[in-house]
C-alpha cells in the first residue's frame, strides 16, 4: 500500500469548558491514501466536525486540547508544530471547504481578489520569497557524521543555478497574469461567464456560485489534502446536485485526497470511496463505502441507515433508534452506543470499548479493511 | 378528493412590493414587486397530509404563512370549511386562530429562551381563552343592548351565556402535562427552559404547542430539515401517530422528498411561486410528470453506494422573483422547453390517465414517460 498522505492515529480531542470536559473526539484512528475520498458520516454533535478542523489544527486550542494521538501528514506529526508554524501547512497543504460560503468568503473583497489572494501565496511559495512547511531541521548528530569539509563548501556556488537564473524564476507576475489563472480556475469550477463573476462581491452571489467560489479558492492552491467538510448542507437539492456533480468530476481531473464530511447518508454515498461512521466521538465503523453501505457490521451504522425514509404511511412506521445521542460530558462506559442497541450485552457496558477490529474482507491494494468496532459484529447481518 | 375541503385556497398570491427606486420614480413607472406566491390554488381535506416540496425561494413558507393567516394574502380568496377568511381581523381572528396552528422552521428561534415549558406551551390555550372570553363578552354585551329594558325583574344575567370561569395557573400546568406526554416529551419537565432540550426535543416542544388548542390544521414548515436522520425518523413517526389519533390534518412544508414520501397523502410541487404539480403522494414521486418534479426527484441523493457515479444534468439557478415573466416558470432551466412554454402560463389540467394529479405543463403528455433517472446520465467509465 502506497504512503498515505494523512494519517491520524489514535487522536482524542477534549473541549475544556467551565461546564466540565467534553470528549469530542476520541481515540480516532484513520488514513487517507492518496487520490482517494474518505467520507465521515454521523449525526449532530458526534465530533466530525471537530475532528475536520483538528487536522490542519483549525480549532481554538483552548477550549479545544488535542489530549493524545498523533496527525502525520506527509510524514510529520503535526500535533507538536507551535501555531506560528501552522498556517504555513495550510493552504498548500491541507485545504478547506467550509459549510456556509458566505461566512467564508471575505465580505469586503470581490470575487478576483480572494482568489488571486490565494494564488498569490501559492506562487510565493513556489518561489521561495515565502516559507514553506518543512519538518524542523533535526538536530546534527555530530558523533555520526564529520562537519562538512571547508573545500567542499568553497566549490559549490552558494546560489544553485547562479544568481540570474533565479531572477528569471522570480520575474514579476502582473495582474493580468493573476487574471488569467483566476479565470482559469473558474472555469475549472464552471462558471459560466467567469469574466463578469469576477467583479463581484459574495452577497450578489446565489449559495450555488459562492461554494464554487470557495471550491476555486481551495483548488487554486493545490493542495495535496482537501477537507469538505458539510460543503453542500445549505445549497438546496437541485444546487446541491451541481456542485456534487462539478467535485466528481473534479476529483478526477486534480489529484487531491480528499476528507469529505456530512452527516447526509446520500451525499456520502455518492461521494466517497471509503466511509467512517463517528458515533459519539469515536469511529464505529471504517471501510470501503459499498461494503458499510450495504454488509453494516456495527449496530449504529445499521440503525442509521435504516430510520432513513424510504416508504409510505401506509406500509408501517419508521424503524428508528430509541432515546437520544448520549452527551459527551459524561459518555456512557464501554462501547458508547450499548444503551440504544438491540444487541447489547454486560460486556458492552464492562469492557472497555472495543477497538475497531477486521470484519469481512481483507484490505487490498487499493480498498482498506472493513472494520467494525463492536463485540458482537458478527450477529449484526442477522439484525433486521 | 372529499366534496367539502378544509382549506381551500382560491388564486392565492402574495406580493412583497420592493421601494420604488428613484429611476422608477423618475420615469413614472410603478415599483417592483417580489411575487412570492402567485395565483395558487389548492385544497386540504379535514385529516389530510398535503405535502408542499419545492427548493428555497420558491415560495412555500410564504403560502403556508397565508393558510395560518400570518401574511396576509394580496390576491385570492382563503375559505376555511366553506367560510371566507382572507379578510378575518381583529378579536375574530384570534378566536378562528385556534383552527390552524404553525410549528416553525427554527426550533431555537421560534422558542422563547426565558419562558419555560409550561409558559411555552400553555401560551396558545391562555390567547385562546383570551379570545373566546373577549368574544362571549362581546356576545352579552349585544344581547343586553337588543332588550330594551329589565323591566321583567329578572336578574339581568340569566338569560345571557355565562363567562366561564378564568383558567388557574394550576389548571393549565395540568393540560399542559396532559399534553407533552402526547409528543414524546416527559411530564415532569414543565419548569425547564428550551435550551435544556436537544434538536428533536425543541422541535417536540414546538410541535405541542401548535397542538395545545387542538387545532384542525397544522402548518409544520420544515419541521425536520434541523434534525438528523435517526432523529426525523422520530419524529416523523410521532407526527402520523397523532394524525391518525386527533384527526388533525397537515400541510407539511420542506424541501425534503424522503420526509414527504412517509408522511404525505398529497404532495404539491412548488417552484417560483406557483404550483407545478399535484397529486397523490405515490403518483407523483412515482410516475412525476412535470420536468421540474423529474429533475427534482433526480437530484435528491440516494443513499445507495452502488448508484454511483452518475452526472446530474440540469443547470442554471434558480432565478428571481421579481416580477417573473409570463410563461411556465420552468422554462429557462427546462431541458423539454418549446418556445410556446414561454408564450403563456400554462394552467394547471389533470395529467394524462391520473385521476387527481394534475400538472401544469402543456408538454405533459410528450414528457409524462420520460423517467427521471434520464436526467442523471451515466458517467463515461474510466479508462483503467
Amino acid at each position: 500500500m502506497t504512503e498515505p498522505v494523512l494519517s491520524v492515529e489514535h487522536l482524542s480531542v477534549d473541549y475544556l469548558v467551565a461546564a466540565g470536559r467534553f470528549r469530542a473526539v476520541t481515540d480516532v484512528s484513520l488514513s487517507i491514501p492518496p487520490g482517494r475520498v474518505v467520507g465521515i458520516v454521523g449525526e449532530t454533535g458526534c465530533g466530525k466536525s471537530t475532528l475536520a478542523q483538528a487536522i490542519p489544527r483549525l480549532i481554538p486550542e483552548p477550549p479545544a486540547k488535542i489530549e493524545s494521538g498523533r496527525i502525520v501528514f506527509q510524514g510529520t506529526d503535526l500535533v507538536p508544530v507551535p501555531a506560528h508554524r501552522l498556517p504555513l501547512v495550510r493552504g498548500t497543504g491541507i485545504g478547506m471547504i467550509f459549510q456556509e460560503p458566505l461566512n467564508s468568503l471575505n465580505p469586503a473583497y470581490r470575487v478576483y481578489d480572494q482568489i488571486a489572494e490565494a494564488i498569490q501565496i501559492r506562487h510565493w511559495r513556489e518561489q521561495g520569497i515565502l516559507p514553506v512547511f518543512r519538518p524542523g531541521p533535526t538536530p546534527f548528530d555530530y558523533s555520526r557524521r564529520p562537519m562538512p569539509g571547508t573545500a567542499e563548501v568553497l566549490s559549490k556556488p552558494i546560489v544553485p543555478g547562479g544568481a540570474t537564473a533565479e531572477a528569471a524564476q522570480r520575474r514579476l507576475r502582473t495582474r493580468a497574469d493573476y487574471r488569467r489563472e483566476v479565470l482559469e480556475y473558474l472555469r475549472l469550477v464552471r462558471i459560466n461567464d467567469p469574466e463578469t463573476i469576477l467583479h463581484l462581491y459574495p452577497h450578489e452571489l446565489s449559495g450555488g456560485m459562492r461554494q464554487r467560489i470557495m471550491i476555486a479558492m481551495a483548488l487554486s492552491e493545490k493542495p495535496s489534502l482537501l477537507i469538505a467538510d458539510e460543503p453542500t448542507s445549505a445549497l438546496d437539492v437541485t444546487i446541491q446536485a451541481q456542485v456534487l456533480t462539478l467535485m466528481k468530476e473534479l476529483i478526477d481531473e486534480v489529484h487531491a485526497s480528499i476528507l469529505f464530511i456530512s452527516h447526509d447518508l446520500g451525499v456520502i454515498a455518492e461521494m466517497a470511496d471509503d466511509l467512517g461512521v463517528m458515533y459519539a466521538g469515536r469511529l464505529v465503523e471504517f471501510g470501503p463505502v459499498e461494503a458499510v453501505f450495504h454488509a453494516p457490521r456495527h449496530p449504529y451504522t445499521k440503525a442509521l441507515l435504516r430510520s432513513i425514509p424510504s416508504r409510505y404511511k401506509d406500509d408501517g412506521p419508521l424503524p428508528s433508534i430509541p432515546g437520544s445521542v448520549p452527551s459527551l460530558a459524561n459518555p456512557p462506559p464501554g462501547c458508547r452506543f450499548h444503551p440504544r442497541c438491540p444487541i447489547a450485552r454486560p460486556v458492552c457496558a464492562q469492557e472497555p470499548a472495543p477497538p475497531l477490529r477486521e470484519v469481512g474482507s481483507t484490505p487490498t491494494a487499493d480498498a482498506p479493511a472493513h472494520t467494525s468496532a463492536c463485540h458482537f459484529a458478527a450477529e449484526v447481518e442477522q439484525l433486521p | 378528493m372529499t366534496a367539502d375541503p378544509l382549506v381551500e385556497l382560491v388564486g392565492i398570491s402574495k406580493e412583497f412590493p420592493l421601494p420604488r427606486t428613484v429611476r422608477e420614480w423618475a420615469n413614472r413607472r410603478p415599483a417592483r414587486a417580489i411575487h412570492a406566491v402567485d395565483r395558487v390554488d389548492l385544497s386540504i381535506a379535514p385529516g389530510e397530509t398535503v405535502g408542499l416540496i419545492g427548493e428555497s425561494g420558491s415560495g412555500k413558507t410564504t403560502l403556508g404563512w397565508v393558510v395560518a393567516r400570518l401574511h396576509p394574502a394580496t390576491g385570492g380568496r382563503l375559505r376555511f370549511e366553506g367560510v371566507d377568511v382572507t379578510r378575518l381581523s381583529g378579536g375574530r381572528l384570534r378566536a378562528w386562530r385556534k383552527n390552524v396552528q404553525v410549528v416553525f422552521q427554527d426550533p431555537v428561534g421560534s422558542l422563547d429562551p426565558r419562558l419555560r415549558v409550561w409558559q411555552i406551551v400553555g401560551e396558545p390555550i391562555r390567547a385562546q381563552e383570551h379570545a373566546r372570553r373577549a368574544e362571549l363578552r362581546r356576545e352579552r354585551r349585544r344581547l343586553r343592548r337588543g332588550r330594551p329594558s329589565n323591566a321583567a325583574g329578572a336578574p339581568p344575567s340569566a338569560s345571557l351565556p355565562p363567562l366561564p370561569p378564568r383558567l388557574t395557573t394550576a389548571a393549565l400546568r395540568r393540560r399542559v402535562a396532559e399534553l407533552l406526554p402526547t409528543v414524546g416529551l416527559p411530564g415532569d419537565c414543565l419548569d425547564h427552559y428550551p435550551h435544556q432540550f436537544s434538536g428533536g426535543g425543541r422541535q417536540r416542544l414546538s410541535l405541542a404547542r401548535a397542538l395545545s388548542v387542538d387545532p384542525k390544521l397544522v402548518v409544520l414548515d420544515e419541521p425536520t430539515s434541523a434534525l438528523d436522520v435517526a432523529v426525523q425518523a422520530q419524529i416523523l413517526n410521532r407526527l402520523v401517530e397523532l394524525q391518525r389519533a386527533r384527526g388533525v390534518a397537515f400541510l407539511m412544508i420542506t424541501h425534503n422528498v424522503a420526509a414527504v414520501r412517509y408522511v404525505a397523502d398529497r404532495v404539491a410541487v412548488m417552484y417560483l411561486g406557483q404550483i407545478l404539480e399535484v397529486g397523490p403522494v405515490r403518483e407523483v414521486l412515482e410516475r412525476p410528470v412535470h420536468p421540474y418534479t423529474k429533475a427534482l426527484l433526480a437530484a435528491a441523493p440516494q443513499p445507495d453506494a452502488r448508484r454511483r457515479r452518475t452526472r446530474y444534468r440540469i443547470g442554471g439557478d434558480i432565478p428571481t422573483l421579481i416580477d417573473p415573466r409570463p410563461g411556465c416558470r420552468f422554462a429557462p432551466r427546462c431541458p423539454f422547453a418549446q418556445p410556446r412554454c414561454s408564450a403563456a402560463d400554462p394552467p394547471l389540467r389533470d395529467a394524462p390517465g391520473a385521476p387527481g394529479h394534475q400538472v401544469a405543463c402543456v408538454r405533459a403528455e410528450e414528457v409524462a414517460e420520460i423517467s427521471p433517472t434520464t436526467l442523471l446520465q451515466p458517467a463515461p467509465e474510466p479508462v483503467s
